[in-house]
């Protein structure tokens, strides 16, 4: 499956295609979750949200 | 495993996409952290005041110092405020300021000095009527 059928699933609502996706990117959002040098789990949760509107917003 | 993305046909969508992702969340981030400080801001700045309004049995000239004092502080802008309480209450170097507001190292010791300044000539001031 490529990355373009992936998204279209997730976008329409396909739980097992965003999991793909989070786990995808999940390396990116962890990075961005440290908040001088201690993980931040809040932000993280915050990211995972992003990642999902993302995902709605996202327009070719 | 998944293939090595070489940026080509059906491959530029993941890469927009990645790139649309990375900025909404370096965005959130920075929204995220400016909320977090907002809130340890108020609280350092109450301790302000009640470091200035605590002692009251030293004198009337300990009273005008500390009237001056405040009134210096409340003149300083809210980024030069913060920058004093980081510095002189919770005890950061410039540089960890500078991460925590996005300033280089220069920028927030020169924003500092400029901000002590202001308070030394409200001191002086105050000297001069005397």
């Amino acid at each position: 499956m490529s990355f373009k059928d992936l998204l279209y699933c997730a976008k329409a609502g396909d739980e097992a295609a965003f999991a793909q996706i989070l786990d995808m990117y999940r390396p990116l959002l962890l990075k961005e979750s440290i908040i001088n040098g201690v993980f931040d789990e809040d932000l993280f949760q915050e990211h995972c949200i992003t990642l999902l509107k993302c995902i709605r917003a996202y327009k070719e | 495993m998944i293939k090595r993305n070489d940026g080509k046909g059906i491959n530029a969508i993941q890469n927009r996409f990645t790139a649309f992702l990375t900025v909404t969340v370096r965005n959130q981030r920075i929204k995220y952290i400016e909320k977090l400080y907002k809130n340890k801001d108020v609280v350092s700045k109450t301790d302000l005041t009640e470091k200035t309004v605590g002692s009251e049995d030293k004198g009337i000239e300990a009273i005008i110092i500390q009237d001056t004092l405040k009134n210096a502080v409340k003149q300083l802008t809210e980024r030069e405020k913060k920058i004093f309480a980081l510095h002189l209450i919770e005890e950061k170097s410039f540089s960890e300021i500078g991460q925590i507001m996005g300033l280089t190292y220069k920028n927030t010791a020169a924003i500092f000095y400029r901000s002590m300044a202001k308070i030394h000539k409200a001191i002086r001031s105050i000297d001069n009527e005397f």
